[in-house]
């Protein structure tokens, strides 16, 4: 890593962080600040008429019941509006950012002045990739905080603890997502090729895992996809990681930058 | 005692798929020389700077730059070298001042004066958005930024593309004082003018191959001076030819002349004739240039 350019690439991604954290935050806000009405409403009716496969589908756990004291669960509501989606949207923010984060450099033809200073290449992939980590962090604070002012506001309340570590393992997936998408940024030096290539193996992902809860007899498939690992609703409840999953993802995060700066080492800077 | 030239490569070539960009390059610059790359479009001089540089990969061969090869010890040849790319491109995000601080942290501090008294001199204002520069002022900006670590070589990708005249005096200036303080200076250029003014050597290369690397003052020896006669009478073709004179074009009482040879045995001739009037320009470069070119493409 070089501290200088990490702290240039992460003055030139202020704005489209701040945007995200400030679009993620609006909607946990909108999402929590809401349970009131629905959970009123009797929504669990609702959830309960529907298949037990499609409530796995998104993130609810099966051994958890719905409602609590007669109404539907806090927990449950945070998970199906808004932590089930979370990773998705990380994910989609991970294949924009990652496609480019080499690409869009060598695109502008701006690789030029930063590899003829005393640089080494991979700490140009390094800076690049800490920078999307650290939007990440800012984003899963912004979030949590978000969520708690709006649970707060609906006069309920989250266990701290709990809700962090579901943003965080959340998180962790688009991460993983970034990851290979810097990959893909490195190998091809073309935005276009490498979101397309990032977002349709993240696509196949996310459809192997719905399939992998509510086809029977493909539960095994889910094992090869990063979303498999992550139930929010029962981490909210109980605190408990997926450890395989926080490791699975790390290591695909880690494993794509890693792979990302041994392919950049190899390719020619284009003119 | 020798001292190892500032770049050097063996074979060097490069192959993008079925274009030979450079092809079997063998080139040395001495150390304190100001070398002139010259060549059209498409020559193969970008590859070459972009090779040295290990912005790319040769398909063949090596080069050694300050003694140091190319591609292993790649972070120490950048440590002590200065770069200005020939398209040039910047964080357009970032102010003037901004980027040479950039650059600054990365070379480990200490050379902002520099940049800000090289700012002065070509008067460029840091402070606004490189956004906002002109094609030119983005231009002076690369050859700061190039310039400012005081590097012992110089490796620099048609400098003054952009630049208005003036500028272009001062950045003259600029580089016979990098020469003067003992910086080697590498450029490519198709301005011949600019290289005859401050290069004591000059490569010629033309489709990926070397055609020439000469001191500058041994290809003025080479030169074709074109002289053009009129006479007060026709003059028989006949005349006007000698070994070392290539009748260019004889009309009435006109005649061009390209003069490769010695010219006391032509003025001899003359005096037989009746010259009525003469031009006999000093040769330039772009004369001799042309005809390394024009020799090489009959090959």
């Amino acid at each position: 890593m070089s501290v200088h350019l990490l702290r240039t690439y992460v003055t030139f991604h202020r704005f489209t962080a701040l945007a995200w954290m400030l679009g993620l935050a609006f909607y946990a806000f909108f999402v929590a600040v809401l349970y009131r009405s629905f959970a009123e409403a009797g929504i669990e009716e609702l959830w309960e008429s529907y298949p037990e496969a499609l409530r796995a589908a998104v993130g609810l756990d099966p051994e958890a019941p719905l409602a609590v004291s007669g109404r539907f669960a806090v927990e449950s509501w945070l998970t199906t509006e808004f932590l089930a989606w979370m990773p998705v949207l990380i994910s989609l923010y991970g294949v924009v950012y990652g496609a480019g984060a080499i690409a869009r450099e060598a695109e502008q033809h701006t690789l030029d002045l930063v590899l003829s200073q005393p640089v080494a290449r991979y700490r140009l992939v390094v800076s690049k990739s800490l920078v999307f980590l650290l939007s990440a962090a800012a984003l899963v604070v912004t979030a949590g905080v978000a969520l708690q002012a709006g649970v707060a506001a609906a006069g309920e309340s989250v266990d701290t603890a709990h809700l962090y570590l579901a943003l965080f393992q959340g998180v962790l997936v688009g991460l993983a997502v970034a990851g290979y998408a810097v990959a893909f940024s490195s190998a091809f030096l073309s935005v276009g090729r490498a979101a397309a290539a990032a977002g349709l193996l993240t696509v196949i992902l996310y459809v192997l895992e719905i399939v992998s809860r509510t086809v029977d007899g493909a539960e095994w498939v889910g094992n090869a996809t990063l979303f498999h690992f992550y139930q929010a609703d029962h981490i909210l409840r109980t605190g408990g990681l997926s450890w395989t999953g926080v490791g699975v993802c790390s290591a695909v995060a880690v494993g794509g930058v890693a792979l990302a700066a041994v392919l950049f080492q190899r390719r020619d800077i284009p003119a | 005692m020798t001292t190892k030239p500032a770049i050097q490569t063996f074979s060097l070539s490069k192959r993008y798929g079925r274009i030979q960009a450079l092809d079997d390059l063998n080139l040395t610059v001495h150390s304190g020389d100001v070398f002139g790359f010259l060549g059209p479009n498409g020559a193969g001089k970008t590859t070459t700077i972009r090779l040295l540089l290990d912005l790319i990969r040769p398909t063949r061969g090596q080069a050694e730059v300050l003694g140091l090869d190319s591609r292993r010890d790649s972070l120490a040849i950048r440590r002590r070298t200065g770069y200005l790319a020939g398209d040039v491109a910047l964080y357009q995000q970032m102010t003037g001042r901004g980027l040479l601080s950039l650059l600054d942290d990365m070379r480990g501090g200490g050379l902002l004066p520099r940049g800000h008294e090289l700012a002065e001199r070509l008067e460029l204002d840091l402070s606004p958005h490189i956004s906002s520069y002109s094609s030119g002022m983005k231009q002076k900006l690369a050859f700061i930024a190039a310039l400012m670590p005081g590097a012992e070589l110089l490796i620099l990708d048609e400098p003054t593309k952009g630049l208005d005249p003036l500028v272009q005096l001062e950045v003259y200036a600029i580089l016979k004082e990098e020469q003067q303080r003992g910086c080697t200076v590498f450029f490519s250029s198709h301005i011949l003018p600019e290289v005859e003014r401050l290069c004591n050597r000059v490569g010629i290369v033309r489709e990926g191959r070397l055609v020439a690397a000469e001191d500058v003052e041994s290809i003025r020896h080479k030169r074709v001076r074109l002289l053009t006669v009129s006479f007060s009478r026709p003059v028989p073709a006949a005349a006007l030819r000698m070994e070392g004179v290539e009748l260019r074009s004889l009309d009435g009482n006109r005649a061009e002349l390209a003069v490769h040879g010695h010219v006391p045995d032509l003025l001899q001739r003359l005096a037989e004739l009746p010259v009525e009037d003469f031009v006999f320009p000093e040769a330039t470069l772009e004369d001799t240039f042309m005809r390394l070119y024009s020799e090489d493409s009959a090959r």
